[in-house]
């Protein structure tokens, strides 16, 4: 039952077609990785024809496994040029799941200025003209949107940013409440859906059933202990729910590993304003929802409801890379500034994380003061508004840096990097400096008992073991992108030995296969050989594996460290 | 005696008195421990999953000067390996990896 979906832009058809051979196995990261890999020129332009987005729901995806619903969405990247995997929570997962859609490939490029939204259904599919949704962020596109397709289906929807093919540009799926707060952020990956003429995606799930399982007493019994694993962990059932991931400020802060005023100290004196112990009071005080899930099957649920000062809605819960970005990074200590600015890069269409440090690096070229909301928000705006500067801006980190003759911008391979400082965070820097995605915290943030194979303690300030700690936790990271799990499962998989066995009976289950816990690394360990091909082939070879070099020269207060993992050590992180 | 300061993360806030928004003071005899700290505040080591002194992993019960800072975090808060940074907490009873 399960198909691709190939959808031609140029000449605007939609058909179905069987799985290849090349792709069985795969889902979510894996197969993006691997459609991109077989199909895209890797010498190609992002924004030509040529390249191609792929959108995958993972392994997992609609059954009745906790947290299985996130999406996969892929190609080569504007923003680095590299290969490109960025995935969301939101509804899109599991409605493609039931509909048997493993993957959609987008390809071709329509007539220029033409815009369409691609309608999906039981077994149809159709590119509709969408002239009425043009130059419309992602909330109004939502609403218009809703007026003709309703409110049982789920949505996908690029802002002006992607309209515009900015490098910052984020790809938005709609949550329960079909609000667009939830993005594929990283690399620019909706300036690639702009670039095809593709507005929108509407799946309507009606029709549609759960995936069939080759084993369902078996599956049923796995899952039952997975969720259970993840309702036991102190973490997924205490502290994401009740704080949100913002809940790190204060714990990344105390290490004096936070980076401030763009990466130039590691301790925030304004980190106790934004932090998740704030974020959960005024939430309550305000008669928000401190509890609330991106996607439904999620029972951690990080993600609540920010209410403004009136009690009325304004975003969803920043989560900790973005009050990070805009926070510490910028100097700014108001979370309901924060928040705000979440809610405008949600409706442009804007990765948080590249915008923040885009911003600080406009404050250290002077366009706007550190600190200043106000300016912070006026710059924004020109986004949203497309100006000159504002076009600059939305095309990240080190464009505007180049543009403002800045020397310290913190990016590798064109992607900023996110709230942990790599001086103080090693193994973290270590994994921005070698994945295959540009800098990037997800990329080696998860990890399992039974997979990492690092033992005892590795000081986060000395070079010793960070190479082996983040080719593990890469690998580990690959496989569960490769299922559609919520990455935060890893704190149960890491604690709770039973927790990767449910995950990979669960697969066993679904396929008739006969994986072992020693196949979950080899997994990953294979997606990521596919990724590090193709951006061998588009030109990327170990010397791009650097971070800047102010890293290694400005040492970061309060430990006043530098980063000194050699140059060699890096080179043998994703050797396998 | 001298002072440390300490900085409480979480549900920490909610079982020890007399801070404000999560930091305090803490009068101590010269040469404390930090499990002695701990005793002060009345908090089970099993309760602080999570430990930095000046920001660094402790790896024993170790003297406190005047002027430290104790970073006290509950095992709601344990994002240890998540984040590629170990700051377990060696005095804990239980063993680490199994809450």
């Amino acid at each position: 039952m399960f198909k691709i979906l190939r959808v031609d832009m140029a000449g605007q058809k939609a058909v179905f077609e069987d799985i290849p051979e090349a792709y069985q196995g795969l889902g979510g990261r894996g197969l993006t990785s691997a459609v991109v890999a077989a199909e895209v020129d890797p010498t190609c332009h992002p924004l030509s024809p040529v390249n191609k987005l792929v959108l995958a729901p993972g392994l997992l995806a609609a059954t009745n496994c906790a947290n299985s619903g996130r999406i996969s969405v892929g190609g080569k990247s504007p923003l680095t040029g590299t290969i490109k995997e960025a995935n969301s929570g939101g509804q899109l997962g599991q409605y493609l799941g039931r509909l048997g859609i493993q993957a959609i490939i987008v390809e071709g490029q329509p007539p220029a200025g033409k815009l369409f939204k691609l309608v999906i259904g039981k077994d149809k599919a159709e590119l509709v003209d969408a002239k009425e949704l043009k130059g419309l962020g992602n909330y109004d596109s939502v609403a218009k949107l809703k007026e003709t397709h309703g409110d049982k289906v789920g949505y996908c929807t690029i802002g002006q940013a992607g309209e515009w093919k900015l490098a910052a540009a984020s790809v938005a799926f709609t949550d329960m409440e079909l609000r667009p707060t939830r993005h594929a952020g990283r690399g620019g990956l909706g300036a690639l859906m702009g670039s095809k003429g593709l507005k929108a995606i509407v799946v309507d799930p009606s029709g549609g059933e759960m995936a069939p399982l080759k084993d369902a007493e078996a599956f049923k019994d796995a899952a039952k202990r997975f969720a259970k694993a993840l309702t036991d962990h102190p973490v997924t059932s205490g502290g994401l729910p009740t704080y949100g991931t913002d809940v790190l400020i204060n714990i990344i802060n105390e290490a004096g590993a936070l980076p401030t005023r763009n990466f130039s100290r590691g301790r925030f004196e304004g980190a106790e304003k934004v932090g998740g112990e704030t974020l959960n009071e005024i939430t309550v005080k305000r008669g928000g929802n401190p509890t609330h899930g991106c996607m439904s099957g999620c029972i951690i649920r990080c993600s609540g409801i920010f209410l403004g000062p009136d009690g009325a809605y304004v975003s969803k819960w920043p989560e900790y890379e973005t009050v990070w970005a805009w926070g510490p990074n910028c100097e700014i200590d108001d979370l309901d500034a924060i928040a705000r600015i979440d809610r405008m890069c949600d409706d442009f269409g804007l990765d948080t994380i590249e915008m923040g440090c885009a911003m600080a690096v406009a404050m250290e070229g002077g366009l706007v003061e550190f600190g200043d909301v106000r300016g912070a928000e006026r710059l924004l705006m020109e986004v949203g508004t497309g100006t000159p500067a504002g076009r600059i801006l939305g095309s990240g980190t080190a464009a505007i840096g180049e543009v403002l003759g800045v020397s310290r911008i913190p990016v590798v391979k064109g992607q900023s990097l996110p709230a942990y400082d790599p001086r103080a965070v090693k193994g973290m820097g270590v994994t921005y400096a070698t994945s295959t995605m540009g800098a990037d915290h997800t990329a080696g943030y998860a990890t399992g008992a039974n997979i990492m194979k690092v033992g005892g303690y590795v000081d986060p300030l000395k070079p010793e073991g960070q190479v082996e700690l983040s080719r593990n936790l890469q690998a580990a990271t690959a496989a569960v992108d490769t299922a559609g799990l919520c990455l935060f499962v890893a704190f149960p998989v890491l604690d709770i030995p039973d927790a990767l066995v449910a995950i990979v009976d669960m697969l066993n289950a679904k396929y008739g296969l006969s994986l072992t816990t020693d196949d979950v690394g080899a997994l990953g360990q294979r997606v990521l050989n596919i990724e590090k091909d193709f951006n061998l082939r588009a030109g990327f070879s170990a010397g791009a594996d650097r971070l800047p070099d102010f890293f290694r020269r400005e040492a970061l207060p309060p430990h006043n460290v530098v980063f000194d993992v050699s140059d060699e050590e890096l080179d043998t992180t994703l050797k396998f | 005696m001298m002072e440390i300061t300490i900085k409480l993360g979480g549900p920490l806030r909610k079982k020890v008195q007399g801070h404000e928004r999560g930091e305090m003071t803490l009068s101590l005899p010269e040469g404390a421990l930090i499990s002695e700290a701990l005793t002060r505040l009345e908090l089970e080591p099993d309760e602080v999953r999570v430990v930095m002194k000046n920001g660094l992993a402790i790896h024993a019960d170790e003297p406190l000067a005047p002027g430290d800072r104790l970073g006290l975090f509950p095992r709601e808060l344990a994002y240890n390996t998540m984040t590629a940074i170990s700051f377990f907490n060696p005095l804990a009873r239980k063993k680490q990896t199994q809450d």
